[in-house]
């Protein structure tokens, strides 16, 4: 099954809203690991890597506002 | 290991004027990959071990988190995975012979299964099909009725009157149907698999492994037969 990009959600406002909530007074290094979660259980959830490396490139080739530092120091310490 | 063996039998065979140069020649062919995989997998490992950036280390860490509850990312953790044989294949020594859903396709590393070998008293003992498996020279390995012996290859079926397949998982890991016989190397590496007992491809696939080149087209009992009738050499070889 290719990558779908119709609008599939019911709630896009709860969901944007749920997920920006969910990293509030989190560390950045925190933050990243949340997010990485989150994609390795999505991933799973769709099974077919295809799909998912799909979505990387879709995610990587939309524009990426300038300026923004590309990756940071990052780590907290532990 | 897999990589003395793979030119252990090569360098015998050529010594013992068995197979030219051009065999153990293959031995590059069929070790460089394996080598770039084994290195793709420990640098994988490492870089799992020690993060080089900041996102590789978020997903390890989350990848690790998630497996103490999880069982799907259990897979995901990289602690090093150089236990497996690689798979050759895009050698050159894969010989011609049938594919089929399921079947061990060649260049693959034999597999093993428990059995019983009904040749020793008291309803057989249990044993491990690997065992009786390569060493000195090729071994056709034959699920089901009794075939013909052939020059220089070792048969070993799988039958309840011969190694007895008590649990049936030695033809399940083979993908073997009735009647099916699989080439294997030396070295325990899948030759060629054939649906069936067919004398002329099975020493045709031993002749194009052993640098004869004749089995390099596909070949039906017959053509093999012209093919054994104009090289009297080849069998020669084999043998």
């Amino acid at each position: 099954m290719p990558l779908d990009l119709a609008p599939r959600l019911s709630d896009p406002d709860a969901l944007f809203a749920a997920l920006v909530a969910a990293h509030e007074g989190l560390s950045p290094g925190a933050s990243r690991r949340l997010d990485a979660k989150l994609v390795l259980l999505l991933a799973n959830h769709i099974g077919d890597t295809g799909v998912v490396l799909d979505a990387l490139r879709v995610a990587q080739e939309t524009g990426e506002p300038a300026d923004e530092p590309t990756d940071e120091p990052a780590e907290e310490p532990a | 290991v897999q990589d003395a063996d793979n030119l252990g039998w090569k360098l015998a065979a050529a010594v013992q004027g068995r197979a030219t140069d051009a065999l153990v020649r293959t031995y590059d062919d069929e070790r460089i990959p394996a080598a770039d995989e084994n290195i793709l997998h420990s640098t994988r490992a490492t870089d799992f071990i020690t993060p080089k950036t900041g996102a590789a280390r978020a997903y390890r860490d989350a990848a690790l988190a998630l497996a103490g509850q999880h069982e799907f990312a259990r897979a995901l953790v990289n602690s090093g995975r150089l236990s497996r044989p690689a798979r050759l294949a895009d050698s050159p020594l894969n010989a011609v012979g049938d594919l089929w859903p399921g079947c061990l396709p060649p260049g693959t590393p034999a597999v093993d299964a428990p059995v019983l070998d009904a040749s020793l008293p008291r309803d057989g003992q249990p044993d491990w099909l690997l065992r009786h498996l390569g060493g000195s020279g090729f071994t056709l390995l034959v699920f089901g009725a009794g075939t013909p012996a052939l020059p220089g290859i070792a048969t070993v079926r799988i039958a309840p009157d011969a190694l007895h397949d008590v649990r049936g998982l030695a033809a399940a890991r083979y993908g073997a149907p009735p009647g099916a016989c699989v080439l294997l190397r030396p070295d325990q590496h899948v030759a060629a698999g054939f649906r069936a007992f067919d004398a002329g491809r099975i020493l045709n696939a031993v002749r194009h492994v052993m640098g004869q080149q004749a089995g390099a087209q596909q070949a039906g009992a017959q053509q093999a037969g012209l093919q054994q009738a104009a090289q009297p050499a080849a069998l020669q070889a084999v043998a």
